[in-house]
């Protein structure tokens, strides 16, 4: 899950302050108050307390920590104001925007949107149409209970818990994106994130989200593996028409150099050169 | 684009969920930040009408919904040419949904912050329903309640017309 740290500038000036205490970070964060008014940043910011203060990591106090208030862009990327809506408004209208209280995310918006059921829209049953003629009669007709749309009832419960089921595998990579986050230099044989990449392609909330990576790791491996094979083809092309007939010490060299370059890159996967890389030289 | 879960060290272009294929429409009636316009524009929801008293960002809103219609409430509008033409009404604000017609046209939906009262129960399904940002990824504590309606038949707008038909 994300916490306040996701949003904060390091960057930004604030009053150094010591370390605050390590909290474990628990799958759904909670507001974590360390003092009268101020808050941790591993937790979440209290929404009824704009001008509260967050101890924020800082590349610029002697101590790393600073005690400050959010700035105007986290505050704005807190609500989930979009960036290209930031950039485009002026100073005074974030100043403004900040300080709107009834302000409504926009996750909360989507994710409502997500629940409601939006497709029976156009599958609900007109009253009746005779009531449109508005010939005096129409009082007389009763609606008829719809029989082929389902109910409201019918409907929100399993297309939530459907959202919900298929927001199972985002979280947990929400899950894996905090843990990585941690971080702030990855190892050399940290895991790669695929999924920053399958994000591009499939949303979140896809409900074939599944199928649509696999069917991506599939593509992938031929993509892969088309590549090798026209290495190879460049390879043995330029080869022979350098050295033709009678193979030299050069060529010999050539040879070996070359058979090793396709060696790693076969060795290769989409993501990561296993055996290591050699510059393709013809 | 939204703040994506990723959103760490400057990557803050995520890729929104766009699951609705079909061609919708909805009105806004807000007083403040149009959030319902934006949110329904990342679901591909066209947003036809605006309705406010006072906003402070009606001059912006103009700019970025230039095909909308923007009306200011006035009792004495006449709000039948806009009631009927949109799907979904949204309503972040205290101006009653019932003195615009909104409970008799033809919208499939309705949500509203605002508990709305004398709807006519025999066509409309209430559903009360809380969220919490942090249960939609967000960072924050805030949790926002909403009432929902879902009309169990399409209205034609049947009271208006019968007035207009006198």
């Amino acid at each position: 899950m994300r916490n306040l740290r996701s949003v904060l500038d390091t960057m930004a000036a604030g009053r150094p302050c010591g370390a605050p205490p390590n909290v474990s970070i628990t799958s759904k964060p909670t507001v974590i108050l360390l003092r009268a008014n101020s808050f941790h940043c591993d937790g979440l910011f209290p929404w009824n307390n704009r001008l509260a203060f967050i101890f924020s990591p800082s590349v610029f106090s002697p101590t790393r920590w600073v005690c400050r208030h959010l700035t105007v862009i986290e505050m704005l990327k807190m609500m989930d104001v979009p960036d290209t809506l930031q950039s485009a408004l002026m100073t005074a209208n974030r100043a403004a925007l900040c300080k709107d209280c009834p302000l409504l995310p926009m996750k909360v918006v989507v994710r409502l949107l997500d629940m409601s059921p939006l497709e029976t829209c156009q599958k609900i049953p007109l009253l009746t149409q005779k009531r449109l003629k508005v010939d005096g009669s129409e009082t007389s007709v009763q609606p008829e209970p719809p029989s082929s749309a389902p109910t409201v009832d019918e409907i929100s419960p399993h297309l939530i818990s459907s959202v919900l089921s298929s927001t199972s595998t985002p979280e947990d990579i929400t899950s894996l994106e905090a843990k990585r986050n941690l971080k702030a230099t990855k190892s050399d044989d940290a895991p790669v994130p695929e999924y920053l990449w399958d994000h591009v392609i499939v949303a979140e909330f896809d409900p074939h989200y599944a199928t649509k990576v696999h069917a991506l790791g599939r593509l992938r491996g031929l993509l892969l593996r088309k590549w090798k094979w026209n290495l190879l083809h460049e390879f043995l092309s330029w080869f022979r028409s350098h050295h033709t007939s009678n193979i030299t010490t050069a060529g010999h060299r050539d040879w070996i150099a070359g058979a090793d370059c396709i060696r790693r890159a076969w060795n290769s996967s989409w993501w990561s050169s296993g055996d290591g890389s050699c510059p393709f030289f013809w | 684009m939204l703040q994506s879960e990723y959103a760490l060290y400057g990557i803050t272009e995520g890729i929104m969920s766009i699951n609705c294929d079909l061609h919708l429409t909805c009105g806004v009636v807000c007083s403040g930040w149009p959030s319902w316009a934006f949110g329904v524009q990342a679901r591909r929801i066209e947003v036809q009408f605006f309705v406010f008293k006072d906003n402070a960002w009606r001059h912006l809103i103009w700019v970025w919904f230039p095909h909308a219609g923007i009306f200011v409430y006035d009792k004495s509008f006449l709000w039948i040419p806009v009631i009927n033409t949109v799907d979904i009404w949204l309503s972040d604000t205290n101006i009653p949904l019932v003195k615009l017609h909104i409970f008799e046209s033809s919208a499939s939906i309705v949500i509203t912050q605002r508990r709305s009262r004398q709807v006519p129960s025999g066509v409309w399904k209430y559903s009360p329903l809380s969220m919490k940002h942090v249960d939609c990824s967000g960072i924050m504590d805030g949790e926002w309640c909403f009432h929902i309606f879902f009309a169990k038949f399409k209205s034609p707008c049947h009271h208006l017309l019968r007035h207009l038909s006198l």
